[in-house]
């Protein structure tokens, strides 16, 4: 923690909904300041409006229609960035520029070559460039994490991850020009980067099967399972899918077991939940009731940035979810295992 | 009830087997075969005589596991002696041989499908079927300690995977030995014939306090999931034994209970009686997988 000083940060984009989530992270936390906010589509800011006038201490929140009027805030020291992913590289290399640090919500971008844009633009301007991982900070997550750092399982050998959602049926996330892609784009990185945090190797192989079968009439792929070997030859498998029913408990899962040479370990990053039926109405929703793995995201951002370091989730660790997406695709259009590395 | 006798061979669940034998038939019928001169100096096991070759009288049932590589001769043997077998699979040496081996019995020697008659398994296709729309995804895990050797756990993850999803088309698998000399742990993925997606784990490598067994099959109006560790029985004692699952009668009663009514009613080809083939050819097609690290058609 550097002081009392807070960051001031600017929100660019609601395209995708966990800018609330970042939003009321950075309103709760002394190390951060909400300066700034900007977004094309009036009716994406209403959440936002909500949180700040639920809040009597609430900052005077300068709004734009155009980022790029964001960017030109001398006060605005770092972004966040959530706009549909084909729109990452593009505003991220633009705050570089403009001298912002940047916190870019998952998958870090298309390809590799906006990745490889990207960090060299923030490493070109002196600012640092984080990917939002949020899963990393998971109270569960971050347990498990320092147990197997402690050796307690020993080496690990093999892994399996799920992170499931509710079909998506509309909005930009099913538009393969502004996501580059579906389940496999949106879902396997959090396992994908969890995976690397807890071995510390990288995906080796992957074999991939994808596929629109939840919503046949989508454009992207909903459906996805993938067989990984990483560094080290550690076995892994991962499931992204899209395929849990509308009125499902939970928004979705993140789960990983690993099993080391001593011991396992498993923990589902949203398994801390409230069930909440409703009798009337039918709905069943979850509640979680685990501290708020965003506002650790946040904090590590702010107070990296503060003090002078990079945040615990670097562009590179977003590169390589890309990596890994690119991977998962080419397996699936030549039916057959991707080799990136030696395993 | 059968006076013919019975046999069984191999040690693979050995108590569970005897154990379903012992409901069924007159107990004094039952034996272990021991032919290959192992525990000769061992009368008894399990409460049941141990014979060291095999019976003068022809007839009865010969339940073969143990050695996977020598439970297609002991079939045939038991068919010579006019005797009908349950098989516990993978036998053979290929995806053919097991085939010819099942076309030249005609129907005296079964494969043992113990999955098809584990309830939860029931259970978990036949919700499937109904009502939760075209399956589009299939997960089966299932984790426990060693007891089996590595490739009847896999042939026993396929017929899971068969059975929730029907016949596969296609599997890509990893075979690892992560705490063993030899192969304890099987990843794999493919599709199905509806191009549903499948996934399919068995592992022998974890600590023997853990298990898990996951069954979970999506479609596009719902989903049906089973995780053991939610389990419905749990009973946990100082002894260090624990009972996670319960039942009136066991998958192997039920399974060669259903074989045997099916024998004596001479029926060849029972229609309530589950076809190996989808499991025995997903199978050959995960083992020719780990073989090239390619993906395999089934």
């Amino acid at each position: 923690m550097s002081g009392s000083r807070a960051l001031n940060i600017g929100a660019i984009s609601f395209d995708h909904g966990h800018q609330n989530g970042y939003v009321s992270a950075i309103l709760d936390l002394p190390a951060a300041q909400l300066v700034a906010a900007a977004d094309a589509v009036p009716g994406q800011l209403n959440r936002m409006n909500e949180m700040l006038a639920a809040r009597p201490d609430a900052p005077a929140v300068k709004v734009f229609a155009d980022y790029r009027e964001l960017l030109e805030l001398d006060e605005v020291e770092a972004v966040s960035i959530c706009s549909a992913n084909a729109d990452h590289a593009q505003m991220t290399i633009d705050a570089a520029q403009a001298g912002k640090h940047v916190l870019c919500e998952k998958p870090l971008c298309i390809t590799l070559a906006e990745a490889d844009a990207m960090i060299a633009a923030c490493r070109d301007a002196g600012v640092f460039l984080g990917t939002a991982y949020p899963c990393r900070f998971g109270p569960v997550a971050w347990q498990a994490k320092q147990r197997v750092d402690a050796g307690e399982i020993g080496d690990i050998l093999a892994m399996h991850g799920t992170n499931h959602l509710r079909p998506f049926t509309e909005g930009w996330f099913i538009d393969p020009q502004r996501s580059g892609g579906g389940t496999i784009r949106d879902h396997i990185v959090h396992v994908t980067d969890l995976m690397r945090w807890f071995t510390g190797k990288e995906v080796a192989e992957v074999y991939a099967e994808g596929d629109t079968l939840k919503r046949p009439h989508i454009a992207v792929d909903d459906v996805a399972i993938l067989v990984e070997t990483f560094e080290g030859g550690i076995l892994a498998s991962t499931d992204p899918s899209w395929n849990r029913p509308e009125n499902w408990s939970k928004w979705g899962n993140v789960y990983l077991r690993l099993l080391g040479t001593r011991g396992m370990i498993e923990f589902e990053v949203t398994g801390q939940a409230i069930v909440r039926t409703e009798a009337q109405s039918g709905a069943v929703s979850s509640i979680d009731t685990s501290e708020s793995m965003n506002y650790y995201l946040l904090k590590d951002f702010c107070e990296a940035i503060l003090a002078g370091r990079s945040p615990l989730v670097t562009g590179e660790d977003g590169r390589a979810g890309v990596e890994a997406i690119l991977a998962a695709y080419q397996s699936i259009e030549e039916g057959r295992p991707i080799r990136l590395r030696d395993g | 009830m059968s006076q013919k006798p019975v046999l069984l061979i191999g040690a693979d669940n050995l108590a569970e087997r005897v154990e379903a034998y012992k409901r069924l038939f007159p107990p004094e019928g039952i034996a272990i075969l021991r032919p290959d001169g192992a525990n000769a100096g061992r009368n008894t096991f399990l409460g049941v005589p141990v014979a060291h070759e095999w019976p003068r009288q022809d007839g009865g049932l010969a339940d073969i596991a143990g050695d996977v590589s020598a439970r297609a001769v002991a079939a045939r043997q038991a068919v010579e002696r006019g005797m009908n077998a349950i098989i516990h699979p993978p036998f053979g040496d290929s995806r053919a041989n097991a085939e010819a081996i099942l076309a030249a019995a005609g129907g005296a020697v079964r494969v043992a499908l113990p999955i098809h008659y584990t309830h939860k398994y029931e259970a978990a296709a036949s919700s499937a079927r109904a009502g939760i729309g075209e399956i589009i995804t299939v997960r089966a895990i299932r984790i426990f300690p060693p007891a089996q050797a590595w490739q009847q756990s896999l042939f026993h993850l396929m017929e899971a995977l068969a059975l929730l999803g029907g016949p596969l088309r296609r599997v890509y698998a990893k075979a690892a030995a992560l705490k063993s000399a030899g192969t304890d742990t099987v990843f794999c993925n493919g599709r199905y014939a509806n191009r549903a997606i499948l996934y399919g784990e068995a592992s022998a490598a974890y600590p023997a306090t853990y298990s898990k067994e996951v069954i979970e099959v999506t479609g596009r109006a719902g989903m049906v999931e089973y995780d053991s560790n939610a389990r419905s029985v749990w009973s946990a004692s100082e002894s260090g034994v624990t009972l996670a699952e319960s039942y009136h009668r066991t998958p192997y009663e039920k399974m060669i209970d259903a074989y045997t009514q099916a024998w004596a009613a001479e029926v060849d080809a029972h229609p309530e009686l589950p076809d190996p083939r989808p499991a025995l050819r997903a199978y050959w097609a995960a083992m020719a997988s780990i073989e090239r690290n390619e993906v395999e058609t089934v």
